[in-house]
């Protein structure tokens, strides 16, 4: 490696910096924006809002000219003009009621708790209820600039994520790992079947199949959804993870084809001939010879099937209707809708979404880019 | 011999076949046919035969249609220029530097293995006007809040996760299409005196001339089926049909508004203008090829 950079001719110091910087801007524009969703998701919506550059690592509170701490919300008044509110903590970051004071329990059902889980601005705060809030008109409580008191994280929009019975993350998970899953093994069986068949045999008809393959890789989803709509609503699959995962596996069909063919037309006979010999048959072959001797092909073809059928939304848009089957890129379109104004939650369905996704490709990501050269280069 | 018994052969292809046939080719067809007759309502039976009336309403009286087909016909040098150019230009840089290759390898590819919807809400809380990220950083730099999504901007503001997202694939394909370059080559053209951005234009870019074909083509045809993205930061083609692609329009025609046939008419626009993307682009590459 070193002697090959050598050799291509070492680039002046000047220039060398200059790449690495415009790399790293690029890089900053790949990493930065997941770094900014991660963080907020720890936050609170209202500090989404006004601060979302400050790390929440901790969250952020402020000591106000008497030395409590506050937490600022700006509020806007039935004219448009700014309102400061200023909420009251102890020591430990938990909101500080009248009636008891300094007490780190919060009455779940008091005003006060549910600003903090949603903090809707447009609720209605019995201000008697409570000592730690009150409001003031036209001038903040502290410099924003001052100091941060930082306490601990929150967990509220992970809480909302998982437990919210309209978005339901995890249910999400179990239907995404149930149709990707379902679709990934079907799709590499199913194309290492016709991959197979289409390399050994000789048969009338193999040149029309090969030009139906390459047709099928134009077809976009939407030129076929119509009528594919109609089949699977009169098939009573409509609404099932099967009906999606049915058309999921035909529109992948071709590519994993494709990928295949060229990996079993570069087996040798050697090994199927000493098995035909020793008795075997076809079926056996191809589930003790091809499969085992295709891993590597077939885990590419696994993996893109698997990424692209986890993050594919027209058919689900299309093919599901209720909350309980939507796989997770339905969910996250649906949170986009309902709760577009509910930043912390947004940012957590993000990385609940995004995370795992992360885990696999670090896992796998040689075999990513391996497949994806060897599907796309030679292809 | 052993493959001479082609009855397993049925066995082998049938299933998959079956498959194909029903949910893709028997569909295919039928979408054209649906295209040319009145369908109103997803489950409407073909009433009368309007023949090509649902091609001339796109062309001539739905402005909307025009505005789709033209952001996603614009799509296609956008997507050359900035997924497979800056890809292209990412590629030389990394190829050209010692270390951090493979961490660039794998940063730069981050947004392709995140789903596009998780990316576009992801955008919707960077564009929000009240409290998204670039308006907090407008406002920390001591400047007026921006309506991200006006009418004016909304496009371009689609369109720049699209392009951004898209930018790490073809950079891994072209930096393994250059790593795969012979080194002999390389050396005999540092003793002719080849050196730098003159190496890359006379030996780098004519060897990569079929893996930029591959890219270029995917590009294009990708560019026409844009749809999770704009679905999901600007709704319905938010503001008033402004940023509606073919994809989003056909769905919202075919199944919101359910002019089926007026959908499905679409849908074929979107694989004719397919099929001769990737024909002018393999034709462009070609002669620009012999050129070399």
């Amino acid at each position: 490696m070193r002697m090959r950079f050598f050799r291509r001719g070492l680039p002046h110091v000047f220039t060398r910096a200059l790449i690495y910087a415009l790399l790293g801007l690029w890089a900053l524009t790949t990493i930065f924006p997941f770094v900014w969703v991660l963080n907020n998701s720890f936050k609170d919506t209202s500090l989404v809002v006004n601060d979302s550059f400050s790390p929440a690592l901790e969250r952020v509170f402020r000591r106000d000219r008497n030395g409590v701490i506050v937490r600022e919300e700006v509020l806007k008044d039935e004219h448009g003009r700014e309102r400061y509110d200023r909420l009251l903590f102890d020591e430990e970051g938990n909101p500080v009621l009248e009636k008891e004071q300094g007490s780190a329990e919060l009455d779940p059902e008091s005003p006060f708790a549910q600003l903090l889980g949603q903090s809707s601005f447009e609720k209605s705060r019995p201000e008697s209820d409570l000592q730690a809030y009150d409001t003031l008109q036209g001038s903040r409580v502290y410099d924003p600039a001052s100091p941060a008191v930082m306490l601990s994280p929150i967990w509220d929009n992970y809480q909302e994520a998982f437990t919210n019975p309209n978005v339901n993350i995890l249910r999400g998970y179990k239907n995404s790992l149930i149709l990707s899953g379902g679709v990934t093994l079907s799709v590499m069986l199913l194309a290492a079947m016709m991959a197979y068949a289409m390399t050994r045999y000789v048969f009338k008809g193999k040149k029309a199949l090969r030009s139906l393959l390459v047709a099928a890789l134009m077809f976009p989803a939407f030129s076929t959804i119509v009528p594919v709509y109609r089949m699977i609503s009169s098939a009573g699959l409509f609404d099932t993870l099967s009906g999606v995962a049915l058309v999921q596996i035909a529109g992948n069909l071709a590519f994993a084809t494709t990928v295949m063919t060229g990996f079993i037309a570069t087996l040798p006979y050697e090994l199927e001939e000493a098995a035909f010999i020793d008795g075997a048959g076809v079926f056996r072959i191809f589930l003790r010879v091809i499969l085992p001797l295709s891993k590597s092909a077939l885990a590419t073809v696994g993996i893109f099937t698997f990424i692209w059928s986890y993050n594919d939304l027209f058919l689900q848009m299309v093919l599901l209707r209720s909350r309980a089957l939507m796989p997770v890129s339905a969910i996250l379109r649906e949170i986009s809708s309902q709760y577009g104004t509910d930043f912390g939650l947004m940012a957590a369905a993000v990385v609940v979404v995004v995370v795992p996704m992360l885990i696999v490709y670090m896992a796998l990501q040689k075999y990513i880019i391996k497949g994806l050269t060897a599907g796309a280069v030679k292809g | 011999m052993l493959y001479r018994d082609r009855r397993p052969l049925l066995v082998f292809l049938l299933p998959p076949l079956v498959l194909m046939a029903v949910f893709l080719y028997y569909p295919f067809i039928v979408n054209i046919y649906n295209a040319l007759f009145d369908i109103k309502g997803l489950i409407g039976s073909p009433g009368e035969f309007l023949g090509l009336e649902n091609f001339r309403t796109f062309f001539t009286r739905d402005p909307v249609a025009v505005r789709a087909l033209r952001n996603s016909v614009v799509m296609m040098p956008l997507a050359l220029v900035f997924q497979v150019g800056l890809g292209l230009v990412l590629a030389l840089m990394v190829d050209s530097v010692r270390r951090g290759q493979q961490f660039f390898r794998i940063v730069f590819f981050f947004p392709i293995v995140i789903s596009a919807t998780a990316i576009g809400l992801m955008f919707s809380l960077f564009y929000s006007y009240e409290g998204g990220m670039l308006n907090q950083l407008m406002t920390l730099m001591g400047r007026e809040k921006v309506l991200w999504l006006s009418k004016e901007r909304a496009y371009t503001m689609v369109v720049i996760p699209v392009l951004w997202q898209y930018v790490g694939f073809y950079f891994v394909i072209l930096l393994t299409g250059i790593n795969a370059i012979p080194e002999e080559i390389f050396e005999s053209a540092a003793m002719d005196g080849a050196s730098g951005l003159r190496r890359i234009w006379y030996i780098t870019l004519p060897l990569l001339r079929d893996v930029l074909i591959t890219c270029a083509t995917l590009a294009v045809t990708g560019a026409i089926k844009v749809f999770d993205l704009p679905s999901v930061i600007a709704k319905n083609g938010a503001p008033n049909g402004l940023t509606h692609f073919l994809g989003t329009y056909m769905h919202s025609q075919a199944f919101v508004a359910q002019n089926v046939d007026y959908g499905s008419a679409i849908s074929i626009i979107i694989v004719v203008l397919g099929v001769l993307a990737a024909g002018l682009m393999t034709a462009l590459m070609r002669r620009g090829g012999e050129g070399l």
